[in-house]
């Protein structure tokens, strides 16, 4: 059930046994992302059926979604995922994320040993539910506000993100590969994500988790570089600032 | 999560359900109202299916 290769020491080798021993025995890794893929899929395909004759200035909403999406992505994962709050599902979300996610992976190892450890870095299904309903509002007062192709276009973006975000959480888990180690922004996002995974600074750099704008925006970064620069860094290690440890 | 949000949530998931399915039905989007039924039969497996892991997990020391 373990890494043969695993590269850490005997502290996370014992909490991932012990993780694994609290899960049900039947989880199954791949109906997981099959049920959070199957209702993202649905979601995606009900509102794009709703578009109908999309003017070049409704797609605006798309860039300036992506952007705040990004933002808030960060934000959660800064100061929910991080630090322990007292507002309903905040500590569930801290224990589930810096007591159980970090210890599961350290920078050194950051690999699941197979799918009965998807659960580790998957979300339950809840959350794209939950993450659904907060879109909700955005689409009805958009569409009031300016029209149904914008408050459709909004919910497409925020549904898309949340999808995005689990796939490049995954892709940051897994062993590396020709495709990972060459795919821009998914390379980019393994080092930006292995080296936020050292305990030493999990609660200061490399806050993002898809792409790392707001990392870049708000200098959380463990990289000296600009937008660009950030989002095709890839593995290379060369604008690492020197204080980050 | 709790059972108790469980159920608020599952009731949320039913409610916009229904309130999409009138809608849709309205509109004659028979396709539509199927899509949504299966949309909400999965968020329903989703909530109950995944148990978040149970009882404390020992930190070694």
């Amino acid at each position: 059930m373990e890494l043969k290769d695993i590269r850490s020491n005997g502290k996370l080798i014992k909490f991932r046994t012990s993780y694994r021993e609290q899960i049900d025995g039947w989880y199954n890794g791949f109906l997981h992302v099959f049920i959070i893929y199957s209702i993202g899929a649905l979601l995606m395909f009900y509102y794009i059926s709703h578009l109908r004759n999309i003017s070049i200035w409704e797609f605006i909403v798309v860039p300036i979604t992506f952007v705040l999406c990004n933002i808030f992505e960060w934000a959660i994962h800064k100061y929910v995922m991080h630090k322990p709050r007292n507002f309903p599902g905040a500590r569930a979300i801290y224990s589930r994320h810096t007591q159980q996610h970090h210890q599961f992976f350290d920078h050194k190892e950051m690999r699941f040993a197979g799918p009965h450890d998807w659960r580790v870095t998957f979300f339950p299904p809840y959350a794209l539910i939950i993450f659904t309903f907060m879109s909700i509002p955005g689409l009805i007062i958009l569409a009031l506000i300016f029209s149904n192709n914008v408050g459709w276009l909004f919910i497409c973006t925020t549904t898309s993100m949340y999808l995005i975000y689990e796939f490049m959480h995954f892709c940051c888990h897994v062993g590396d590969n020709v495709f990972l180690r060459n795919m821009p922004f998914v390379n980019t996002l393994r080092r930006h994500h292995a080296a936020h995974h050292n305990l030493g600074v999990m609660t200061k750099w490399n806050m993002n988790l898809t792409f790392p704008i707001a990392d870049w925006l708000f200098n959380t970064s463990d990289l000296k570089r600009g937008l660009l620069g950030h989002l095709f860094n890839g593995y290379s290690e060369k604008y690492i600032k020197n204080n980050t440890d | 999560m709790p059972t108790k949000n469980k159920i608020i949530l599952t009731f949320l998931v039913i409610l916009t359900a229904v309130l999409i399915i009138f809608f849709e039905y309205v509109e004659s989007n028979i396709s539509h109202m199927w899509l949504i039924i299966m949309v909400a039969f999965l968020m329903i497996i989703g909530l109950w299916v995944f148990p978040e892991a149970k009882g404390k997990i020992t930190h070694e020391k």
